[in-house]
């Protein structure tokens, strides 16, 4: 049999359904750009610094000598020359600390590529090495399986888990009836579990009071019909009317200036980059939105949408933590 | 360099995240065998396609330009030095499971087009995953078309070899 070009496609895009790029990655790019760190040092900088070191070496060899000069009757080939070859610190890239730092958790806790794969990494460099950490989101819950802490200082690289202080018996082995995740829960939660593991995440973050009734707001009670994904089409206005028309209703919701609201992660809360497109069976299309704003009295999680042709406020729906 | 941050730049940016985040993602997932090192790879792309705006021709192909931008990226990680002593070979199993159960008779097509040789690797993923014409993809390779088709057809041979039943039609 042979494979067009469209099968493929198809055969890609289904095996790889789960790999999505999504707001979070946009928003990670927007925050990159914005905070000008570098994307990659490269290693022709690293092969220059690398030079410039050795250098310096020769230029410290070359001194001591000047400052030493050999008897005219010596042998200079016979002559030590002591001098000490300073190492030469080149400070690790984020890619090259996460690389690090994945390995240090598989070998200490016995994760794979594909289950640490479930983790997203936050890198921060300091001036003695970096510290990543690995966060669940999505399936898998994040207080089950815990945040990994990788830290490197002066050259030393320790590796710790949240859950550290668990007995491992009660974790280790078994099902996903545990109070913690670990290599065995995260590969059974990955294959076959991967329904429980769900079922158990939304029942957590309905405890937690962390989601907003996201099925409420894309579901069939109130378009009915549920919204899927879609495409901006001709017709649809723009994403920056359609954030306008979500400011004022943010405004009249709350009294609040959007311009003076941030997101728990102190990013502007209506961006382009986090509109979303849905199109109900029945036609209705509208530009969604699902800041999380984080305000004095407590974090509030909001949807918006609103009608893609006509610009008006379809729903605005909110949540909070409960913590006001 | 301070790069301009003027909100016409970074819709576009926003644009092309939109449109070509998933299918660049996909792609490098392939590539580099690793999901995680491919968000990397993709953001870091769109990171150098920002500040190259200004090359984007009215004229050329806007995604043959973010694959070729793409693809080199991915050689730059694929030579590090992390890259070089660590065994990359990956199963469909280090994969995510798809969503639901396999329509696919023989799905290890991809595991094989991960086992190509790079330069043939790149070949296949911008001809036949994401559908660019052999002029494109030689443009986003910057070799000569004829190149790009030997290289598809060694792709092929290697894949037939390999796979009972599963090639490539580039007749």
């Amino acid at each position: 049999m042979r494979t067009e070009r469209n099968e493929f496609q198809q055969l890609v895009d289904h095996q790889l359904a789960n790999v999505q790029w999504d707001h979070r990655m946009t928003g990670a790019v927007l925050r990159k750009l914005h905070q000008q760190e570098p994307v990659r040092r490269t290693p022709a900088l690293r092969i220059a610094l690398a030079c410039a070191g050795v250098v310096l070496c020769l230029a410290l060899v070359a001194l001591s000598i000047l400052n030493n000069p050999p008897a005219p009757d010596t042998v200079v080939a016979t002559q030590p020359v002591h001098t000490t070859l300073v190492p030469v610190q080149v400070p690790d890239t984020r890619a090259e600390a996460v690389f690090q730092a994945r390995q240090a958790v598989m070998e200490k806790y016995g994760l794979t590529l594909r289950t640490l794969g479930v983790f997203l990494d936050d890198c921060q460099l300091t001036d003695t090495g970096w510290v990543v950490t690995f966060e669940t989101s999505g399936q898998i819950n994040h207080h089950l399986a815990g945040v990994y802490t990788v830290e490197k200082q002066n050259g030393s690289i320790t590796a710790a888990w949240s859950h550290d202080d668990v007995d491992p018996v009660l974790w280790a082995g078994g099902t996903l009836n545990r109070v913690a995740w670990g290599q065995e829960q995260l590969l059974y939660a990955l294959g076959e579990g991967s329904s429980e593991a769900f079922a158990i995440n939304q029942e957590i973050n309905a405890i937690d009071g962390f989601t907003i009734n996201y099925d409420y707001i894309e579901g069939t009670e109130l378009w009915g019909d549920p919204l899927a994904n879609a495409d901006p089409q001709e017709g649809d206005i723009p994403v920056e009317e359609a954030i306008a028309a979500a400011r004022e209703a943010i405004r009249q919701q709350f009294g609040l200036d959007p311009d003076q609201v941030y997101n728990t992660e102190g990013e502007p809360i209506l961006t382009a980059a986090y509109a979303q497109m849905r199109q109900s069976a029945s036609g209705i299309r509208v530009w969604l939105f699902t800041p999380a704003m984080d305000l004095p009295d407590d974090e509030y999680y909001v949807a918006i949408c609103i009608n893609a042709r006509t610009g008006e406020l379809e729903r605005l729906e909110y949540t909070t933590l409960g913590n006001g | 360099m301070q790069p301009d941050l003027t909100p016409d730049r970074q819709a576009v940016l926003e644009r092309l995240m939109t449109q070509y985040g998933t299918t660049l993602l996909r792609m490098c997932s392939i590539h580099l065998h690793d999901i995680s090192l491919a968000e990397d790879a993709v953001q870091d792309t769109f990171l150098k396609a920002y500040k190259r705006l200004d090359d984007l021709r009215d004229d050329s192909s806007e995604r043959a330009w973010l694959m070729s931008i793409a693809i080199n990226t991915c050689r730059d990680y694929l030579r590090t030095a992390w890259f070089r002593h660590t065994d990359r070979r990956v199963s469909l199993e280090l994969l995510p499971e798809p969503s639901c159960e396999s329509i696919w008779p023989d799905a290890t097509v991809i595991t094989e087009v991960m086992s190509l040789p790079q330069k043939l690797r790149e070949a296949v993923l911008l001809r036949y995953y994401q559908g660019m014409k052999l002029k494109e993809v030689a443009e986003a390779l910057h070799i000569s078309p004829s190149t790009v088709k030997q290289r598809l057809d060694r792709a092929n041979t290697i894949l037939r070899s390999r796979l009972e039943r599963w090639y490539f039609n580039e007749d």
